[in-house]
């Protein structure tokens, strides 16, 4: 049981380092977005709890997208050498 | 980056980074606009204006006016506003004494709040001096406006609205059964 929810665990974990590279430039573009909308929508406003939830509500939303290990941060999976037996 | 909680991680730590300039930006604007107070004051009725029998000091009781629109005050920095009327005068020693006869807590909800008008207004708090040097004192009045703010420093305002001359002797005598 504990093997199988390793291995269910390790799905949604592991990404390769195009992944990476995509995840982190990814986040960083949804947030830095929704701050700049938040500081023009509470400025225009004039209300700070509006753009406080629009910046949380985004934080969210790049969990959603970048945390979880989705097929596309899975693409380029590097391929690793074949065993070489040492009986010859 | 490789896993889930590394990812967790750097979003949770970046929407702070997000979350500060936010609040840069917030007080930035805030401080840059804010708007000068303005307030009318007349001074109504004096009341009671005599020795307190308990505290053996000058008092004065009076009644006043004050007209004041706080709604462009109110900006996206600002919490509450915390507004009160104080009374300067010299003493003969050439001290300057500030006294608070009134306050209110503004709260930023309450919009009916926001624009002050009040007539024959009772003071909350009475204009005392120990030194029992009050008579035909001229009193300078201030409205004075602090802002809580929901980033940054606690601001205040405060602008001149006007003054008065306090009566030559004092108008009745207090025993202690009276007042």
């Amino acid at each position: 049981m504990e093997e199988f929810l390793q291995t269910q665990y390790r799905k949604i974990d592991e990404i390769d380092f195009e992944g990476q590279k995509k995840v982190d430039f990814l986040f960083r573009t949804i947030l830095i977005t929704a701050t700049v909308i938040a500081a023009i929508i509470g400025y225009v406003l004039q209300d700070m709890t509006i753009a406080t939830y629009i910046v949380l509500g985004a934080a969210g939303i790049a969990f959603l997208v970048t945390g979880f290990a989705w097929s596309p941060y899975k693409s380029h999976q590097l391929k690793f050498l074949d065993p070489i037996s040492d009986d010859k | 980056m490789h896993s889930l909680k590394n990812r967790f991680s750097a979003i949770c730590f970046f929407t702070l980074i997000c979350m500060a300039c936010l609040s840069l930006f917030n007080w930035g604007t805030a401080v840059i606009q804010r708007k000068p107070i303005d307030a009318d004051f007349s001074l109504n009725k004096m009341s009671k204006f005599g020795v307190h029998p308990y505290l053996n000091e000058d008092f004065a009781q009076f009644k006043f006016n004050l007209q004041s629109d706080l709604t462009g005050v109110f900006d996206w920095n600002t919490y509450d506003l915390f507004a009160f009327l104080t009374v300067e005068y010299e003493s003969n020693d050439g001290r300057k004494t500030e006294v608070t006869v009134w306050d209110d807590i503004i709260l930023r909800k309450n919009t009916k709040q926001h624009k002050i008008d009040y007539k024959n207004m009772q003071v909350e708090y009475l204009l005392s001096d120990k030194n029992k040097e009050l008579r035909g004192k001229t009193v300078q009045v201030y409205f004075n406006v602090d802002h809580m703010p929901v980033v940054g420093f606690t601001q205040k305002q405060r602008v001149h609205v006007g003054n008065f001359t306090l009566p030559e002797e004092y108008l009745a005598s207090y025993s202690a059964k009276r007042y």
